[in-house]
Parts: C-alpha cells; sequence; structure tokens
C-alpha cells in the first residue's frame, strides 16, 4: 500500500482571541495520492483556510495545533523545525493563490521571482531561467522571454494566474494547492484557467489539492471531494458521487442552493437558513443541526459519527445508512 | 445638538475604551490627565502664591514646609511648577487647537473642493511650511514683543499646513469611498457629506499628530521663555524656572532639576497618549473605510 | 406601450486623460468607457445587465445614478430627462445598492442613523429605524451596531432597508450577491424579488453571476468593453444565445456536474485592455465567427427577432449554426 503523498489526520486547530480559544478546525481526516485531484469545498468559516494554511506549515501565531497531523509522505510537517518547513515549500507542498496580483512582488520582475523561487534547487541561474521559461511555456503563455521582464501588473488577469501557477510547478511540488484559483477571474478566464489545470494533470506527478467555495470549480476539476462545515469534515466522496448521490443534509442543501443547478427557473431562490455556529463553543452535537431539514433530538445532543457508506464514500451524519 | 456631540464623542469614547489593554497608552494617559488636573485645579493645590516673595528663604533644599524648596527669589518651586502647568498646557492647547481647526477646516475644502481651491490652498500650505519654527518665532518677537498671544500666533501659522496637508490627504481619499458615493447618490448636499461622514472620519489621524505636537510645543514656550522671548515673569513658567535655575546654578542645582521634571513627564505623557492613540485609530480605520 | 421607468438612448461615457489644470482633454486624449448604449426597463420588470471586467457594467450603473458625468445620449426617468442639473427626480425616485456593502455604509453612523438617512436627507417625516429594518427582516437588535460590526448578508440588507427609506420606484443593485456564500445569495435576492412582485418596483441588476441572473431577471443584456451585444427575455437569451460572446458566456461557466464536462476551450484570448480596444467589433479578436468584415466596421445594434436585440453582422448565421453545436448551455 502506497503512503499517500499527503495525509492529514485528526488535525485539530485553534486560534487564540480575547473571548478564548476559536476551534477553527476539529479533527480533519484527508488524504490525497499522486495522480488525484481532490477538492476542498464550503462556505465562509468552515475553515479551508485555516486547513490550506496548515498544509504549508504556514499558520500566524496565534493559531496552535491542539492535535494531528500533516504528513506529507509519511512525515509531519508541523513538527518540523523551522528550516526544514522552509525547504519543504516549493518542492514538497506549493500554493497557488487566489489573487496573482498580490502574490508576486511588485517591484521585481517577474523573471528575477521565477529564478529566485529556485533557490533551493541548486542549479546554476541559467538552468533555472531556462526551467523558468519552459514552465511558462508549459502554461500557454506566448513569448516567455518577454514575459521574464515583466512587472505583474503589466500583464493581464488570466496571464497572472498562469504564471502563479507556473510559479507554483516550478520545484516540481509533492502536492499543489490551489487556493481558490479562479475566483479573483471573470467567467472566460476562469474556464481557460480550468482548463489549463486539467492539462497539467499529465505532467504534474504528484496531487493537486484545489481549495473552493465554488461548486463549478470543483465539478470540473476534481476526482474526490471533501465538504466542509463549521470546521469538520461533513462528507467525502468520489466527484460523481457527490453531486449525484450526495447524503449529507448540508451537502444536499448546498447543491440545492447553487442556481447552476436549479433546472426550472424559479423566481424564489433557495437558502439555508440559520447562522454557523460561533466556533468559540461549537454545539456538543451536530453543527449543522440547528439549520438541518431532518434533525432529530440525537442529533442536538450527540457528536454525529462518521459513517462509511462504501469504500469511498463517508458522511458525518446520525441520519445516514450505509 | 447634545446628540450631534454625543455623535461626535461616542467615537472617540470608543476608541479611548480599547486603550485600557496597552500599558503605555494608559500610562500615557494617566500622565496627562493628573497634568490637566494640576493644571485647573492649580489655585486649590497650590501650597503657596507663585509670585510671593520670601527674599530670606533663598535656595532653600526641599523641606516639610517648601516640598520642592525655593527658588532665588524665595518663592515656593512646587507652587510655581503647578502654575506653571497651567502655562505650559494652556498655551500649547490652545495653539495646537487652534491650528488644528484651522488645518481641519482648510484640509477638508481642499480635498473635498475643486481643484482650483485645492491647488490654491496647496500654496498656502507650501508656504507657511517653509518657516523655520525657531526663527520664525524669534522674528515675529522681536516685532510684536514677546508674549502668551505671540507664541500662539506664531504656533499656529506654522503648523497648520501640517495638519491641513493630512487632513487632506485622508479627505481625498475619502471623497471617493463607496458611502460617499452612496450619500450622493441618496441626493446629501456637500455640506452634509463634510460634516457627517467626512469630518468625523478624517479626525482620527489628526487627533494624533494633535497630541504628539503638543509636548512639541510646550518645549518650544520652555525654550523661547528660557532665552526670556516666551511668556513674561513673574508669570511662572517652566523655561523661565529653567533660565532661573541654570543662572543660578551654582548656589542650588533644586531649580534646574525640578524645572526639568514635569517637561520630560509630560512629552513622555503625550508621547505614550498618542502612540497608543494611534494604534488604536488608524488600523481600525484602516480596516473599516480603505479598501 | 407603457412608458419605461427608464430610458436610455444611445449613452456614451468618455474619461479625461490628460486633465490640465482648468480644462478638459482634447476629444482623441478621452478614453472611452461606454458607447451608445440604449435599453429600457419597464415598470416591475427585473433586467439583468451582464459583463466581465472592462465591460462598463458599474459605470454604466454610476452614469445612470448621476454619479458618473456622462459624454452624450439620454437618460430619463419616468419621462423626465435626467441631467446634472434635474437630477432631484431621479434621487427620490431611485436608489442604489453598491458592490461593497460595509464600505457603501458611513463607518461612524450606527445602522438606526444609516436606514433614516434618505429620509433625512429629503426632509420626510421620520420612520421608525426598527420598521424599516423589518421590512428587510433584520431585527432591531441591529439598530445600535455599526456598518464594520455587521457581516457581509447582514450589511446587503442594510444597504437594502436604506435603498427602500424613500420607497423607490427603481432600484440599481451593483453585484448583490458578490462576496455572499451560495447558501445566503437567495436571502437578498428573494427579498427584491418580493418587494418587486409587491410594490411593483424595478429592478436593475448588475452581476457577473450568469446562473443567478438566469433565475432573477426578466431581461437580460450583455455588455462587452463598453459595448451592448445582446439584450433579450431571460429564458430565451440563454436557451438560444445569438451573440458568438453571450453563447461562449454561457458555454464557460464552470458546472458543477462532473458528467457535463467539457474537453475543450469555447473562447481563446483574454479580454483586450479597454486602452487597447480591437477595431470594428470589440469582440473580434475572440469571436469563432469573426471574419474580415468584423475587423473593420463596427455592428450596430438590432432587432434580429421580437425582442431579441444583437450586435452581429452575422447573427442569423450563428443562429442557424446552433442547431449543430450540441454541447450547448446547460439545460
Amino acid at each position: 500500500m502506497n503512503v499517500p503523498l499527503l495525509d492529514i489526520r485528526g488535525l485539530h486547530l485553534d486560534y487564540n482571541g480575547k473571548d478564548g480559544p476559536a476551534h477553527a478546525l476539529r479533527g480533519i481526516d484527508l488524504t490525497a495520492d499522486a495522480g488525484e485531484v481532490i477538492g476542498i469545498v464550503g462556505e465562509s468559516g468552515c475553515g479551508k483556510s485555516s486547513l490550506a494554511l496548515a498544509m504549508t506549515a504556514l499558520l500566524p501565531r496565534n493559531a496552535k495545533v491542539t492535535s494531528g497531523e500533516v504528513r506529507l509522505s509519511g512525515q509531519d510537517i508541523l513538527s518540523m523545525d523551522a528550516s526544514s518547513q522552509r525547504a519543504m515549500r516549493g518542492s514538497g507542498v506549493s500554493m497557488i493563490f487566489q489573487d496573482p496580483m498580490t502574490a508576486f512582488n511588485p517591484v521585481l520582475t517577474l523573471g528575477k521571482q521565477l529564478v529566485d523561487f529556485q533557490r533551493g534547487t541548486g542549479l546554476s541561474r541559467a538552468e533555472r531561467r531556462t526551467r523558468a521559461e519552459e514552465m511558462l511555456e508549459r502554461v500557454s503563455l506566448a513569448d516567455p522571454v518577454a514575459i521574464m521582464g515583466r512587472f505583474v501588473h503589466e500583464i493581464s488577469g488570466g496571464m497572472r494566474q498562469r504564471i502563479g501557477i507556473a510559479a507554483a510547478m516550478l520545484n516540481h511540488p509533492k502536492v499543489l494547492i490551489a487556493d481558490e484559483p479562479t475566483t479573483a477571474l471573470d467567467v472566460t478566464v476562469e474556464a481557460q484557467i480550468i482548463h489549463l489545470l486539467r492539462g497539467l494533470r499529465q505532467d504534474h506527478h504528484g496531487a493537486i489539492v484545489v481549495i473552493t467555495h465554488h461548486l463549478g470549480v470543483v465539478g470540473e476539476l476534481c476526482d474526490r471531494v471533501y465538504v466542509m462545515y463549521a470546521g469538520q469534515v461533513v462528507e467525502t466522496a468520489p466527484i460523481d458521487t457527490l453531486y449525484h448521490a450526495a447524503k449529507h443534509p448540508y451537502t444536499q442543501a448546498l447543491i440545492a442552493c447553487d442556481p447552476a443547478n436549479l433546472t426550472q427557473k424559479t423566481r424564489v431562490l433557495p437558502t439555508i437558513a440559520g447562522r454557523l455556529p460561533d466556533m468559540r463553543a461549537p454545539p456538543k452535537g451536530c453543527s449543522f443541526a440547528d439549520r438541518c431539514p431532518i434533525a432529530q433530538p440525537v442529533c442536538m445532543q450527540v457528536a454525529p459519527p462518521r459513517v462509511d457508506l462504501t469504500s469511498d464514500h463517508s458522511a458525518l451524519c446520525h441520519m445516514v445508512q450505509p | 445638538m447634545r446628540s450631534g456631540v454625543k455623535r461626535l464623542t461616542k467615537p472617540l469614547a470608543d476608541a479611548f475604551a480599547p486603550l485600557m489593554g496597552d500599558r503605555m497608552g494608559m500610562f500615557g494617559a494617566t500622565l496627562v490627565v493628573t497634568f490637566l488636573l494640576v493644571a485647573i485645579c492649580a489655585p486649590l493645590i497650590s501650597p503657596y502664591d507663585p509670585t510671593a516673595l520670601d527674599v530670606t528663604n533663598r535656595f532653600a533644599s526641599p523641606n516639610w514646609s517648601h516640598w520642592a524648596g525655593t527658588d532665588q527669589l524665595g518663592r515656593d518651586i512646587l507652587s510655581r511648577l503647578i502654575w506653571g502647568t497651567r502655562s505650559a498646557l494652556g498655551l500649547a492647547i490652545t495653539s495646537v487647537g487652534i491650528a488644528g481647526l484651522i488645518g481641519l477646516a482648510l484640509g477638508l475644502i481642499a480635498g473635498y473642493g475643486p481643484r482650483w481651491l485645492d491647488a490654491l490652498l496647496i500654496l498656502i500650505f507650501d508656504a507657511f511650511s517653509s518657516l523655520p519654527m525657531v526663527m520664525f518665532a524669534l522674528a515675529v518677537i522681536t516685532v510684536l514683543g514677546p508674549g502668551t498671544g505671540t507664541l500662539i500666533l506664531v504656533i499656529v501659522l506654522v503648523s497648520f499646513p501640517g495638519y491641513g496637508r493630512l487632513v487632506r490627504a485622508q479627505t481625498l481619499t475619502l471623497r471617493n469611498a463607496e458611502f460617499v458615493q452612496a450619500e450622493q447618490v441618496m441626493g446629501a448636499s456637500h455640506a452634509r457629506i463634510l460634516f457627517r461622514h467626512l469630518l468625523p472620519n478624517v479626525v482620527g489621524p489628526i487627533i494624533i499628530v494633535l497630541s504628539m505636537d503638543i509636548p512639541v510645543v510646550i518645549m518650544l514656550e520652555a525654550g523661547l521663555s528660557f532665552l526670556n522671548l516666551g511668556v513674561k515673569p513673574p508669570t511662572p513658567s517652566w523655561g523661565n524656572m529653567l533660565y532661573d535655575g541654570y543662572t543660578s546654578l551654582r548656589q542650588s542645582p533644586v531649580l534646574v532639576i525640578a524645572a526639568g521634571v514635569p517637561l520630560i513627564l509630560i512629552t513622555l505623557g503625550f508621547t505614550f497618549l498618542g502612540e497608543g492613540l494611534r494604534d488604536l485609530l488608524d488600523p481600525r480605520l484602516r480596516n473599516r473605510i480603505l479598501r | 406601450m407603457t412608458q419605461p421607468i427608464l430610458s436610455v438612448i444611445d449613452l456614451s461615457v468618455d474619461l479625461d486623460l490628460h486633465r490640465g489644470f482648468f480644462g478638459k482633454s482634447k476629444p482623441e486624449q478621452a478614453l472611452n468607457l461606454l458607447k451608445e448604449i440604449t435599453f429600457d426597463l419597464h415598470a416591475a420588470e427585473t433586467l439583468g445587465l451582464v459583463g466581465e471586467s472592462g465591460s462598463g457594467k458599474s459605470t454604466l450603473a454610476r452614469a445612470i445614478m448621476g454619479l458618473q458625468a456622462i459624454s452624450s445620449g439620454q437618460i430619463s426617468f419616468e419621462g423626465h430627462p435626467v441631467s446634472a442639473a434635474k437630477i432631484s427626480h431621479l434621487r427620490q425616485g431611485a436608489a442604489m445598492m453598491f458592490q461593497d456593502p460595509i464600505g457603501s455604509l458611513s463607518p461612524r453612523m450606527t445602522v438606526a442613523a444609516l436606514v433614516t438617512e434618505p429620509l433625512v436627507i429629503h426632509g420626510q417625516p421620520k420612520q421608525s429605524a426598527n420598521t424599516l429594518l423589518a421590512r428587510v427582516g433584520l431585527p432591531p437588535e441591529l439598530a445600535d451596531r455599526y456598518p464594520h460590526q455587521l457581516s457581509g448578508g447582514q450589511a446587503r440588507r442594510v444597504c437594502l432597508a436604506r435603498a427602500l427609506a424613500l420607497g423607490p420606484r427603481l432600484i440599481v443593485a451593483d453585484e448583490p450577491t458578490a462576496g455572499l456564500d451560495v447558501s445566503i445569495q437567495g436571502e437578498v435576492l428573494n427579498l427584491m424579488t418580493d418587494l418587486k412582485d409587491r410594490e411593483g418596483l424595478s429592478l436593475l441588476i448588475i452581476s457577473h453571476n450568469l446562473a443567478m441572473l438566469r433565475h432573477v431577471s426578466d431581461r437580460v443584456a450583455i455588455l462587452y468593453l463598453g459595448r451592448l451585444m445582446e439584450t433579450g427575455p431571460t429564458e430565451e437569451l440563454f436557451s438560444r444565445p445569438m451573440h458568438p460572446y453571450t453563447y461562449s458566456l454561457i458555454a464557460s461557466e464552470p458546472q458543477p456536474d462532473p458528467r457535463k464536462r467539457r474537453d475543450d476551450l469555447v473562447i481563446k484570448g483574454e479580454i483586450p485592455s479597454v486602452l487597447r480596444r480591437p477595431s470594428g467589433c470589440v469582440f473580434h479578436s475572440r469571436c469563432p465567427i469573426a471574419r474580415d468584415l468584423c475587423r473593420k466596421e463596427e455592428p450596430a445594434l438590432r432587432e434580429v427577432t421580437t425582442g431579441r436585440q444583437v450586435s452581429c453582422h452575422f447573427a442569423e448565421d450563428f443562429k442557424n449554426q446552433q442547431g449543430e453545436r450540441n454541447e450547448l448551455v446547460h439545460k
């Protein structure tokens, strides 16, 4: 059995705050194997951004991992010392950011930055330049040499994100994390970036993790999906199963609310009533119980179990049956 | 009217409340409040008349009847320090306050009004801020004679451009903010936008700068008084006292030290307060308004 | 045909690039943001305005509401022409909701003061803030809060409450669902639709979110680089788009259903910068059916079938070709 490239076990994360710690992640289990594209989907406050930071060991100072591990090829990156973590970034795990404009230094040329990003590789400057130019070509940018000499504000949004992808791929990371990769882009450009990310699967032999709130992006790109709510994974399944046979009420509601799914034109758009629980004092029962259409008394009182519906589909719910 | 005052002060009160958590800021605030109280209550707490002479008791070391001793004319040092607080703070707060108000008004107009008016006001700001403060002070004093009034005039003329520019910069940024556009879409008059929406939001940074400038003005006054160009004796002023102490250093060091201590303390107090306010007001403003 | 509530005729907006101390710039130095936009909005109708970056949709909203000077053309509200001098009728009858809900609320005012602000400005009798908040489903406890203490969804509802304060006949909403989670987008939109039905309100909704507009709008207008590409009733436009750009937009939307994945790219290239607008038809550089004429001559907005206006030289050809395209728009 291969060791999964990315293996998150029982991750619990708190943020220290004035009124007590906020429990942002409450027991996350997640794996990604080589060649897979995983989706992590959730709305604001679900904890997906914290998870992204944990995966790159870039947690802020007020964040505290109370238990659990984030294993990259078997090694827990959270317990490494700072220099090992630094070495791991870029070649172990790398990230494509939501806003490509601010992901780059505005006063350095793109070429200089792409060359700098390869600093730990031991290649000569010339070799690094060549590799950068090749990567720019791989992301379908015409005239890579000219782009190396430009600044980030001189190029368009779609090109910027392509360069962001190229930068993330430079050191052949084992795990490539894409954090809301298309949220800041126009629809027509979004389609191109999705197309590009799909094409990269051929070359990229590691795992790709796509974090987003957009079900459409997940539907287009991912093999398996984790649905997050209030710091927990409430359901995980292959994308087809998730879309056509979701079992967790939150997943079902989320899919139902997406206007792209509504077959008939409806004047009243569905919503999920209620609010997220206060993460400083999450409910002792199911976090979704107060907004759930099928909640029973047991849901309010007892934390839901993780029910394995099939070998690759599980949900955190009292009301589902395998 | 009351609700109007409350509207302006509530955000200030909101701003001050979290100051409680910042120890340096609290320390500064405590010092400043103490000095203010001393200045206000001077007649009540001053043990002696600060101008009362007692030539038989000159240069007394601190003792039970004169806690800080007496100066070269037998006057009680402590009482002079207490009354000196009045002249220091009175002058500083008045001049900085007036300069601040002028700067606020002109800055708002420059930032919000037509471009030609803005250009004109910037010209005025540049002209006045090119005057070196101390030199200008000396020149004016030569013409108009020393005294509190002259000092206030000088300080106002030299400081208002700085405040004006600060307010103008803030106003320029905010005038394109979405909430201002929202007000315009609702049909709000320019006056309403200026007073009700822009003013409360630009006042924050200027308060910080004003509070940091008060010790500067106090030092200026002390310096000028040291040169006998400031507050006229026998009105007690720390600067005067420093001069007196300096000239009579050989007889007794007490006067110099005594006059120096409140200067240092008040500078510390306002600086810490200003920095505490800056930490409070700036990031919240930035998060709230600027996108 | 009853008079439209809002009538925009040949509206053009240019931006002065080089401003001297006093004067305006020469015509060649002006940047064109919108050109000859023409459309109507009727009572109790929702018009969705779709566009990507550079389309000019926000500029159009601002121009209609008098925040942006127009260079030529005419705007009429309820039959009265609107200009910088004669704008009070518009100010009383139309309201706007801005893209950034928290940023469009004056930071140092309480919610109660904010929602009653229009009444104060226009000297109308004071209504209770709680009543206004209740209309948008907000509890009275929020009345003493400040904008930065509200969530995105709450702030949007406060903006809506404020927009409704004077009883407007038209609300222009700029990206009303941007930044909102899918599960609460409906909250604001359903409110607006409900009010529209009950009070005959007209809505002009600007968005890049096609899927949302498909459900909420009666008619849709598509903007690209400052030009109107197509207008028409929503359902018809979505199921049978006549302009290649409309088709590309609809087909580019990422599909949540994995069985509907498409392998090819419907549209290539990026949106040109407004500083370097393509000649002739502005879309020709990315258009799948572009021909020589498209490079040279800009097409006019014309009525191809009833109620459907398209700005394309070859709209009829495109319409006929669509039968052959099997990977068409969703559903």
